[in-house]
């Protein structure tokens, strides 16, 4: 029986599973009746079995032990000098302690500043709006750039706003070092720490 | 061929693909002598169709390097842990393609300009086992080689991908930038033509 093209498609189409239903019936039933078609197909898998023994090819062994362990390394090198690298500064653990303190003490500004005025009428309704930023010039930003971390804003004495800045995260020019935390309540009031030199 | 040795390593044995899936989770969390196992288990695949598609050495051990270290940074999106190997291939042969054309545009652009790219001076030395390890590769394998060197190059790399790299269809088709069909047809034609030319081996 002569093998054309389209014939010896549907046999590596057969080797590989891909052929079903009345198409695979009809190779079946040539292949019962016909050798040189058997042969053939013989042939293809004999073919592809030799392919796929390239696959346990190796490299030398001392290629193999010796990438396994550039593989490591870098990987190893990395993860020391980022310790986690898919976790930003703001969200490590000593970090947001370090960070509930900040919002404790800004708490306590935004709670006692009326009263440490003098004056209860700042408290009052008719008091003006403050924003107390708390913003932070962390190692991984650019030198001369803070990130505001948390913004809140005080309506009143009982009223107290808090919101994260959204990404893109607002910056500005600052020369102070990295590590310091700055609290900004409204214009006039501004304290900085560097946490860093605190931990 | 010369670095290329026939010999099986010893080796921890294939793991199931839930094995994999195991070692993959714990990659995940950090764990790199997790990494190391999926490193040791999948190596010898990846540098066998790495080099297929480069046909040459220092560049399949860097863009084999280069895949390991890519998958460790993409972990995270693998969405079905237990498809580690047909991922990682898929990653590799896409850093070789990806070699292989801007190698075919650097030699276009500086005909006859020697090759610069420097080794990095710790690399064993080849002689060390260069001749034992070609003295082990039969008759059969060099003119399979040979062969497949000589195909087209789309035949050659979808047939490498497929029936080396045991990468599906369909992921073949994404890299290769053409139809399921088309690359079915592709790996039929390298098939035949390798069949016809090595028909007194088979």
């Amino acid at each position: 029986m002569a093998i054309d093209e389209q014939l010896e498609f549907e046999l590596t189409q057969y080797l590989d599973g891909e052929l079903s239903g009345a198409k695979k019936r009809r190779l079946e039933a040539l292949l019962d009746k016909d050798e040189s078609l058997r042969r053939e197909l013989a042939r293809y898998g004999a073919l592809e079995g030799k392919l796929a023994e390239l696959a346990s090819v190796d490299i030398a062994p001392q290629w193999t032990q010796f990438q396994r362990e550039q593989i490591i390394t870098s990987l190893e090198r990395r993860s020391l000098l980022s310790p986690s690298p898919r976790r930003r500064l703001v969200f490590r653990p000593a970090f947001l302690s370090a960070l509930g303190a900040a919002a404790a003490v800004v708490v306590a500004v935004v709670m006692f500043w009326p009263v440490s005025t003098g004056s209860r009428q700042i408290a009052s309704e008719e008091a003006p709006e403050s924003e107390i930023v708390i913003s932070t010039i962390a190692p991984t930003v650019e030198p001369g750039e803070v990130e505001n971390i948390m913004t809140f804003r005080r309506l009143n004495f009982g009223e107290l706003h808090f919101s994260m800045p959204s990404s893109p995260l607002a910056r500005e020019d600052t020369s102070m070092p990295p590590g310091t935390i700055v609290i900004s309540v409204g214009e006039g009031l501004q304290e900085e720490f560097n946490l860093w030199q605190e931990l | 061929m010369f670095w290329v040795s026939y010999r099986k390593e010893e080796n921890d044995g294939e793991l199931s693909a839930e094995a994999v899936g195991r070692l993959v989770q714990r990659a995940r969390r950090g764990d790199l002598s997790a990494f190391d196992k999926l490193v040791r288990q999948f190596q010898r695949r990846v540098n066998a169709v790495v080099y297929r598609l480069l046909n040459n050495v220092d560049d399949s051990l860097e863009i084999t390097q280069d895949a390991f270290v890519k998958a460790y940074d993409k972990l995270s999106t693998l969405s079905s842990v237990n498809q580690f190997g047909p991922w990682l291939m898929r990653i590799a042969s896409n850093l070789a393609l990806n070699r292989r054309r801007s190698r075919a545009l650097r030699s276009a652009a500086t005909i006859d300009a020697p090759d610069c790219d420097g080794r990095p001076l710790s690399l064993p030395d080849r002689s060390a086992f260069s001749p034992l390890d070609s003295a082990c590769a039969s008759e059969f394998d060099e003119a399979l080689s040979e062969a497949m060197s000589e195909l087209p190059e789309i035949q050659r790399q979808a047939l490498t991908m497929f029936s080396i790299g045991k990468i599906p269809q369909k992921d073949v088709a994404k890299e290769l930038g053409c139809s399921v069909e088309a690359v079915k047809w592709h790996v039929f034609s390298a098939r035949k033509k390798l069949k016809d030319v090595l028909v007194d081996y088979l």
